[in-house]
Order: C-alpha cells, then sequence, then structure tokens
C-alpha cells in the first residue's frame, strides 16, 4: 500500500470491531473510505455512519460471495490473515502501549511497551501457523527446497533497534529497579514460529537493577550486594556493569555513562559482592545503575529476581 | 552510602537533615489536613534543612562564602518518567558562624502528572533533594554537595 493505514477509530462511533470489517472488507486508508462512502451517499443519501457503510459492504460482499474467510481449494488453500498493530510511542520513541487486533476474529490484545515475542504469539496463535519443521528432521529434498527459498528471498531492510537495556549512553526504557528480559546471547535468525509466550528460549537474561544515588567528583570503590540469587536456581555466570548518569540530566533510561564492568560465577547460596575499585564518578549527585547479563544454568522465561541490597 | 560531601569526620562532615513536603490542603479547610497526596493543580512547597559540622566547618564555609548554596528538588518517577527538576533557590549565603540552614522551595501548579491507571505514569513520586555550595578556589576541589531522598508523594487531580 501507498498510503499509511489509517486509524478510523478516531472517528466517533467507530470501535475495534468496525475497523476491522473496515480492513476485512478492503478499505484500509482514508481515500478508500471517502471513496466508498460518496460512492454509498450517491445511491442512499446522506447520513450513513462509517460503521454503517461498513456493515453494508460487509453485507454485499456475503451476499455476492466474496467472502475469503474459508481457503478454497481453487488456490490450493492459501488465504490471508491480516493483523493491525497500533504503537503509542512517547515523543522521543519509547514504546508506551502496543495494541494488535486480528482482523478476520476481530481478536485484540494489548501490552505496555513493545513485546515482540507476545506479538509473534499472538499471530502464531490467531493465524494459525503451523509448527516449523525441525531442519534435522526434514528430508533433504525439502530442506534443499526451503534453503533456495531463503537464498531467493529479497533482503529486507530493518531499523536499527535500539537496545532497550544498555546502560552505557544508550537510549533505554529501562525502567528503575525493573529487570529485562532481553537475552545479551545472539539471536538465531531463524525462530520457531510456534514458540508459545513465554517459552524459555535463553540461557541468558539481563537484569537491570536500581544502585541508589551518590555524590560524584571523586574517584572510589564502591561495593554493591545482590541478593535473592537463590531466584537463579543454580551456579552462574555473570557480567556486571556499573553506570551512572547525573540526577535530573536526562530523561529517563537515557544518558547512562559506563563506569566500570567485571565478570565471574555466582552461587544461589551466597549473596554476590560485587566491587568496584576506583571508580570515577562525574561531579554533582548520581543514579547509579547496576546492569547483570546472566548465564542461567538453564532456559528461563523470566530474568532471576535478583535485587541490589540497601547501603 | 555517603550522601554528603566533604565527608572527613570529625573534621568537616555535613546532613540534609529535613525534606518536608508542605501541602496546602485548600480543597476543603479548615478540616481537611495537609498529606502527601498533592492536587496537580495546586502549587506545594518543600521545607528542606541541612547542616555542617566539624572542626573545620567554619573555615570552610568561610572560604566559600561568595557563593551561594545552590538548592534543588527533584522529583523521581517510580514506575517509569523522568527525574524532573521542580524547583530550585539559589538565595542563601554561607557564613562561617552558621552552621544550619534552611530554605523553602516553591513548586508551582502542573509540575507533575498525575497516575493514568495501566500506563508507566505512576503519579507517584520520590523527592530528591540536593545542596551544592560551589567552590571557586581550585584544586584540589572545595565543593560542598549533600542529598537526601525525601518522602513518595502522589499527585492525584480530585476532578
Amino acid at each position: 500500500m501507498g498510503e499509511s493505514l489509517a486509524s478510523f477509530r478516531d472517528l466517533k462511533g467507530i470501535g475495534p470491531a468496525t475497523e476491522a470489517r473496515l480492513h476485512e472488507t478492503g478499505v484500509y486508508t482514508w481515500d478508500a473510505l471517502a471513496t466508498v462512502a460518496t460512492a454509498l451517499a450517491s445511491v442512499r443519501g446522506s447520513g450513513d455512519t462509517p460503521r454503517e457503510i461498513a456493515t453494508a459492504i460487509a453485507a454485499r460482499r456475503a451476499e455476492a460471495g466474496e467472502a475469503e474467510t474459508d481457503p478454497g481449494p481453487s488456490n490450493g488453500g492459501e488465504h490471508l490473515e491480516a493483523f493491525v498493530l497500533r504503537l503509542s510511542l512517547s515523543a522521543d520513541g519509547e514504546p508506551q502501549r502496543s495494541e494488535v487486533t486480528h482482523v478476520r476474529t476481530m481478536a485484540e490484545r494489548a501490552w505496555q511497551g513493545w513485546q515482540p515475542t507476545e506479538l509473534a504469539g499472538f499471530v502464531n496463535e490467531h493465524a494459525g501457523i503451523r509448527a516449523e519443521v525441525d531442519p534435522a528432521q526434514e528430508s533433504p529434498r525439502k530442506a534443499s527446497a526451503r534453503k533456495g527459498q531463503t537464498s531467493g528471498e529479497a533482503p529486507v531492510a530493518r531499523s536499527p533497534r535500539r537496545r532497550h537495556d544498555a546502560p552505557s549512553g544508550e537510549p533505554s526504557s529501562a525502567r528503575k529497579g525493573q529487570t529485562s528480559g532481553e537475552a545479551p546471547v545472539a539471536r538465531s535468525p531463524r525462530r520457531r514460529h510456534d514458540a508459545p509466550s513465554g517459552a524459555p528460549s535463553s540461557a541468558g537474561q539481563v537484569v537491570l537493577l536500581d544502585a541508589g544515588k551518590t555524590i560524584g567528583g571523586t574517584s572510589r570503590d564502591i561495593s554493591l550486594v545482590v541478593t535473592n540469587t537463590q531466584s537463579v536456581g543454580g551456579d552462574f555466570g555473570y557480567r556486571a556493569t556499573l553506570a551512572a548518569r547525573g540526577l535530573g540530566s536526562g530523561r529517563n533510561g537515557e544518558g547512562w555513562s559506563t563506569l566500570a564492568s567485571r565478570t565471574g560465577t555466582a552461587s544461589p547460596s551466597d549473596d554476590l559482592t560485587l566491587g568496584f575499585g576506583r571508580v570515577s564518578l562525574p561531579p554533582g549527585v548520581q543514579r547509579l545503575q547496576l546492569r547483570l547479563e546472566v548465564s542461567l544454568p538453564a532456559p528461563s522465561a523470566r530474568p532471576p529476581a535478583l535485587a541490589v541490597a540497601s547501603a | 552510602m555517603q550522601q554528603f560531601d566533604p565527608n572527613i569526620p570529625p573534621y568537616i562532615q555535613g546532613d540534609v537533615t529535613l525534606v518536608k513536603v508542605v501541602d496546602p490542603a485548600s480543597t476543603f479547610p479548615p478540616l481537611e489536613q495537609g498529606n502527601r497526596v498533592l492536587d496537580r493543580k495546586k502549587p506545594f512547597e518543600i521545607d528542606v534543612e541541612w547542616n555542617v559540622s566539624g572542626a573545620l566547618a567554619p573555615l570552610w564555609l568561610f572560604a566559600l562564602r561568595d557563593s551561594k548554596w545552590n538548592v534543588q528538588a527533584y522529583a523521581e518517577s517510580l514506575g517509569g518518567g523522568p527525574e524532573i527538576l521542580l524547583a530550585r533557590d539559589d538565595s542563601v549565603t554561607p557564613a562561617f558562624n552558621v552552621l544550619n540552614y534552611s530554605t523553602k522551595l516553591s513548586v508551582q501548579a502542573n509540575a507533575l502528572e498525575e497516575g493514568d491507571p495501566g500506563s508507566n505514569t505512576s503519579g507517584i513520586y520520590k523527592l530528591v533533594v540536593s545542596v551544592f555550595l560551589d567552590s571557586p578556589i581550585g584544586l584540589p576541589g572545595y565543593d560542598m554537595v549533600g542529598f537526601n531522598e525525601g518522602p513518595i508523594i502522589q499527585i492525584e487531580d480530585p476532578v
């Protein structure tokens, strides 16, 4: 589509159901809606609401047998599934809320922020995407065909994704004291489409912790104690990065500067004491953040509930 | 973790001893009591007190007599959102014979967002007040700075 998808819900009286019906009947843009409205008005007179228009179009299509919700044998069972994704973004591009509608069933789901895994799960569930065949169990012929398909695909340009959990001066949506489920490990370009939402996907997790405030302007040793290590469930490796930013010096989640980092292993039976020697702090009151990249003993859907003990 | 610098007891140290929200509580006078749930549309005040102590405190303060204490109040949004500079005051002058200081910060109406259920805007904020006395006398650096994490407040428009 050359035009962007219109948000018909901006119109009074248009809800998700009516909007989905409009989409279902091929009306995706304001121009398309205006064309339909004008055409209907010339027949029925003025006063039609978009809801009436959508209903009328759907009714006419049903009468004409144009509904294509059931895959027919004539096209090999191929059918379309359409989803409408709405993202609410702050002025600086921070995802606030996402909402997706499955057009055919008008099912909806909403999340705070941007949850691509949840979105993929929703799409899988409502589009009925079959489980991807494990390449190891795939016949050589099919594997070869699949490989050929892949190599023939046009490259898809992807916008650079901001890491939302990076402390080192990068934009971040990290919430204070919250954990991030983004894994630090490299991801396979192919992902199982049938992975249920929230399923264990990695043995690595990133945990962001608010490490309090301190007065900067000097170089000093900083010691932090990470508690609740039993939540990891076994011995674990970690990479701990200490970051700081001046109080009030930037929008939330932005402007973190890496001060020091260290790696090691830890046991769930003891608190983890992290000592950062001779940390050089910028002047003024500084907020501290501890980023822990944790190698879990077993894949987990959620980051461990680690915490920093109060000073 | 230290909250005042310099911190060399018993020679010199300091403390921000009070951060108090003064809610005007003017919606239903005289029955209404001030509290920490504040009307977004109304201004409020923050009382701040701090002190400097130790044998070197008078000398240190005398050396910085040409500066003024910079007192700033931030609201740290809980559950997301930025720290917001609510108010500042640069009127308090240090004096070698004065070790206890205080000021009143005035926060304008509509400085903070109220909560939005279901969103990351909680409408709940932790106040952080910093006091800062700049040193113009060079190395190794004689700035005085301290902070106090004060009460948690909630912003709510009753209408």
